[in-house]
């Protein structure tokens, strides 16, 4: 039996940090979500969390499961589907916070420009894979941009930037990782310095908003610049033990806001501390370096890429959002991946696992 | 071969692979994963280790709260212990600035439409009375209760809004008292500048303080000392743990001098014909002491509508009364005094030596006196009546003006010469008037004299012999409070001792213990011989009788009240008469009554004022007062006699 030899390959390491991380996520969103009125009852978002994590899980081994090939054969076509999902998106979604992000299955909301990631990842994957030799061309590599680009400009007129700044990181990491020339990646970087003006002219208010907030947080502490700097308060009052799980002040009482969403991170520190922090960057420090243990032995160049991709938005939004909870980086809307609530985005990044799984199961071509 | 070997560990040195071009980058990757985590990592350790005491007092800042619990206001008592004021708990709603978000505007609003205020009322009193962040700034007192658990149910739609228990002022009686009493309002800044001196008190801006009346006057008693709640609280500022708390000291009560079945039985007398008079004062004292028994100033304003917090139209309905309701005229209102005036003419005249008490005068009915000028000439002087041969108890019971005419003024053609202007402000000085009595309360007025000086000053006029006359009749110029009116019967029914007017007999704290007993406060022994305040006195029983002095001179009191002659009164009555016509084109014509009772035992002393009513109303109203404060039955109908009886009140 192939595919039941193929699991002796499955990486336990990888999914036993993700079933920590979600754990722990589920832990930090009870305790987000804990409210003094209703007297500990648990939240209905616990359990939907939950129940997405269930899921999530099974589709991991579904998609561990399958042969990543099969995969190939699709991402043109998925890419096709969520570039026009994402159409749909802002011409029906839901308004919610301010921006459209939803489609409502019935069943549950769908955020395509999560689903966005690994359709991008695969299709560039693919492309890639295919035309490998011409990597070292400056023209192929602009051809290459327009895989993120078409997506990203949809998600940017959600508005959602964070999002829409993954499509580009997991482009540049499988680039990279394909073999781009570093005069190519050097030009790309003094035209993306030289357009800066030119994206500061373009962006709306509440993105210069965002960025003069990230600047100096204290120049609009009760308006834009509040979570901000009630997110850092918590962070920092956390000390090195923390303020013991569900007696955040911070949290607990209401001074920060989203905080069960993006601002999760914020919880966790204040109530878990320094220790738990590390806890948390040491998790997520697995799961990264045994996906690049999978980029390693990957059985071929489309594997590889695929899992650069995954990778790549994933240590983006690792280090984006905690960067935005900790006033290292301005606030974007980027979830914290394994522990944001949020269906969608957990769903994505399980998926992502899932096929990081399958390359690393099918890393022996030619086995015995 | 390369392949058959699996790359296991990081770690593991792979020759074979050497020139696979993934390699390098696949290292760069795991740096970037690297320094990624490491940048997070020493961030948080700047924050969380480095930094973490800094942040643990923002987030305690954040949550630990120090509320400002209002004390208990002292209450009020009458002098039988009967209730004139309490506190009564009371809805309050308003806002705690550090609560509202950024842009409160929309909040506000909302507020408001609940409320009922104002648009931009509520947005003017967050603008205008913001001292700090998180001390509550009322937008409106005595909200109803449905209302204040409506705003409670919806406080996480109305963040920054609080509904807080805060007690108001009843005041049972209101207008009954409400000029005694006074109200309590918000501060202003002059009244904080004054009452930061208290500092145990801890006034703020956004206390309530008394405005007028006892509640202005004895405000640092009344007033309690302010507890502390330490609490601590969520995002929007809602109380979720108790840490502490330093209990409020309710403020000293006070026990008044008032009588409240005085006040109310003379009040009712005032009110009954009020629609006739403009204004109607009343003031009762207790001759031994000087304590304040009623204090009365008609129309009266509704205390307890300050106290609720009163609305902008009733306020200006007041403002706009022509009547004043808001000042209180028995202290503060200065009128011509007439008759009763005579009582310090004859004062000064019997220690003056320019009568005595066998001193006959003859009363014709008017006093011609010739001009200074050309002596043929005559300016005749009004009199009440034609009296014959009077003596000082005779004319003071008649209110004979050529008699007294002639003790201030002198003899027309110089036979003898009478006290002059000086001498008569003087002996007024003396008997209480042209001074503050000093009854404690905001608005006392201190009446008027006339002199040469002013009158030349003021109408560019000499003062005329005929001045003097007419000031010693207490019919030009001078003016005197009906307090002091009845200071002047208390002095009188005393025999000379002048009183402070005391409305406070003692301060008790809330288990009752004195903090303060007020003894009666003499402001001087009026240096008169004794003898003549038994004639004084004989003069005042005259003027409430009808009869004969020893002297042979014949008296029909000027308040002889036929139905009162059972009772033991002495009193005047006068009706001062001022020579001018106002717009509506009546006589402004005043009734007084000037009195005390019992004659022989004095216990209370009463000034009767009533701005455009008649002497013989300020009578009736004396008599009924007195019949039901000493609970004397009406005598039988009995028809008058013609001539008169000679039993006086004796």
């Amino acid at each position: 039996m192939r595919s039941l030899r193929d699991w002796r390959h499955f990486d336990l390491t990888l999914f036993g940090a993700a079933v920590l991380l979600v754990a722990y996520g589920l832990l930090m969103i009870y305790s987000a979500t804990l409210g003094i009125e209703d007297g500990g009852a648990l939240d209905s978002r616990v359990i939907r969390q939950a129940a997405y994590a269930a899921i999530g899980f099974c589709l991991l081994l579904l998609v561990s499961a399958m042969d990543y090939h099969m995969l190939a054969t699709l991402a043109y076509a998925m890419y096709a589907v969520t570039i026009v999902l994402l159409t749909v998106v802002l011409i029906t979604g839901q308004i919610f916070h301010g921006a459209q992000r939803w489609i409502d299955l019935g069943l549950f909301p769908l955020q395509p420009s999560e689903a966005a990631k690994l359709a991008t990842a695969l299709a560039l994957a693919r492309y890639l894979s295919d035309r490998g030799e011409r990597i070292h061309q400056a023209r192929f590599i602009l051809r290459t941009l327009l895989f993120p680009a078409m997506p990203a400009a949809l998600i940017l007129a959600q508005p959602d930037v964070g999002t829409a700044a993954i499509q580009f990181a997991i482009w540049l990491g499988v680039i990279v990782v394909a073999g781009a020339r570093f005069v190519h990646l050097g030009a790309l970087l003094g035209a993306t310095i030289a357009l800066t003006p030119l994206a500061w002219l373009l962006m709306q208010d509440y993105m210069r908003k965002r960025v003069m907030i990230f600047l100096d947080p204290a120049s609009d502490p009760l308006g834009a610049g509040y979570n901000v700097i009630q997110a850092l308060i918590g962070v920092g009052s956390g000390g090195l033990l923390g303020r013991g799980f569900t007696s955040g002040t911070q949290s607990q009482l209401h001074f920060l806001r989203v905080k069960y969403a993006d601002f999760i991170f914020s919880v966790l520190a204040e109530e878990l501390g320094f220790v738990g922090a590390m806890v948390l960057l040491a998790l997520f420090l697995v799961v990264l370096l045994r996906g690049l243990r999978v980029m390693f032995i990957s059985a071929d160049t489309f594997g590889r890429l695929t899992a650069t991709g995954l990778l790549s938005a994933i240590l983006l939004q690792v280090s984006v959002n905690i960067g935005m909870n900790i006033g290292l980086l301005p606030v974007t809307g980027v979830t914290l991946p394994l522990i944001s609530y949020g269906g969608s985005s957990l769903l994505t990044v399980l998926v992502s696992l899932g096929v990081l799984e399958s390359v690393a199961m099918r890393h022996r071509k030619f086995e015995f | 071969m390369s392949f058959v070997e699996p790359i296991t560990s990081l770690e593991d040195p792979i020759e074979q692979v050497i020139e696979d071009p993934y390699r390098t980058r696949l290292f760069a990757f795991g740096a970037v994963i690297v320094i990624a985590m490491l940048a997070l990592a020493a961030q948080l350790y700047r924050l969380q280790i480095a930094e973490g005491q800094k942040y643990r007092n923002y987030a305690d800042n954040n949550r630990f709260r120090i509320l400002h619990v209002e004390a208990p206001r002292g209450v009020i008592y009458d002098r039988n212990g009967i209730l004139m004021v309490r506190n009564r708990p009371s809805y309050t709603v308003g806002v705690i600035p550090a609560d509202l978000p950024k842009q409160p505007e929309a909040i506000l609003r909302r507020v408001e439409a609940v409320l009922g205020l104002p648009d931009g009322e509520a947005l003017r009193q967050f603008r205008e009375r913001t001292t700090d962040q998180f001390t509550l700034i009322p937008l409106k007192t005595n909200v109803d209760e449905p209302t204040a658990f409506l705003l409670e149910e919806r406080h996480l739609d109305l963040p920054g809004v609080h509904v807080v228990i805060q007690p108001i002022r009843e005041y049972l009686d209101g207008p009954l008292t409400s000029h005694i009493l006074g109200y309590v309002g918000p501060i202003n800044r002059e009244q904080f500048e004054d009452l930061r001196k208290f500092v145990e008190k801890r006034y703020g801006l956004l206390d309530r303080v008394g405005q007028s009346g006892i509640e202005q006057g004895f405000e640092p008693d009344l007033r309690g000392i302010p507890g502390e709640r330490r609490i601590e609280v969520d995002v929007t500022g809602r109380e979720v743990r108790r840490l502490g708390v330093d209990s409020p000291k309710p403020g000293h009560n006070l026990v008044l001098t008032i009588d409240l079945d005085l006040q109310r039985a003379l009040a009712t007398a005032l009110a009954e014909r009020l629609d006739r008079y403009e204004t109607a004062s009343a003031v009762a004292l207790q001759p031994a002491t000087g304590e304040v028994l009623a204090l009365i100033h008609l129309p009266a304003y509704d205390n307890n509508l300050f106290a609720r917090g009163i609305p902008q139209a009733d306020f200006a309905a007041l403002l706009a009364d022509p009547r004043n309701p808001l000042l209180n005229g028995a202290i503060g209102g200065t009128y011509l005094p007439g008759a009763p005036f005579q009582t310090v003419i004859a004062a000064g005249g019997l220690q003056e030596g320019i009568i005595g008490p066998r001193t006959l005068i003859d009363c014709p009915g008017s006093l011609l006196a010739p001009s200074r000028f050309d002596p043929t000439v005559n300016t005749e002087f009004p009199d009440r009546g034609a009296f014959g041969r009077q003596d000082v108890v005779a004319a003071l019971g008649n209110g004979c003006n050529a008699f007294f005419y002639q003790v201030g003024g002198g003899e027309p053609t110089g036979k003898f010469a009478g006290l002059g202007v000086d001498r008569i402000a003087h002996y007024a000085r003396l008997l209480g008037f042209i001074s503050l009595g000093g009854i404690g309360l905001p608005g006392e007025a201190s009446g008027f004299f006339p002199s040469p000086e002013w009158k030349q000053r003021t109408y560019d006029e000499i003062w005329y012999h005929g001045d003097t006359y007419l000031v010693s009749v207490g019919q030009a110029y001078l003016t005197v409070t009906p307090l002091q009116m009845a200071q002047l019967a208390a002095l009188v029914a005393n025999g000379g001792t002048l009183y402070r007017p005391q409305l406070v007999r003692k301060i008790v704290d809330d288990q009752d213990q004195i903090v303060r007993t007020f003894r009666p406060e003499v402001v001087r022994a009026v240096p008169l011989d004794a003898a003549h305040w038994s004639l004084l006195q004989e003069g005042w029983k005259a003027g409430m009788a009808i009869g004969q002095t020893p002297n042979g001179a014949r008296y029909q009191g000027t308040a002889y009240f036929p139905g009162a002659t059972d009772m033991r009164l002495a009193g005047h009555a006068a009706t001062a008469e001022r020579a001018a016509i106002d717009a509506s084109g009546k006589l402004l014509n005043h009734g007084w009554f000037v009195g005390y009772a019992p004659s022989d035992v004095p216990e209370v002393a009463l000034a009767i004022f009533l701005r455009r009513g008649s002497r013989e109303e300020a009578v009736q109203i004396a008599e009924s007062v007195f019949r039901n404060y000493f609970r004397v039955a009406p005598p039988p109908y009995i028809p008058p006699r013609s001539g008169g009886s000679t039993h006086g009140q004796h």
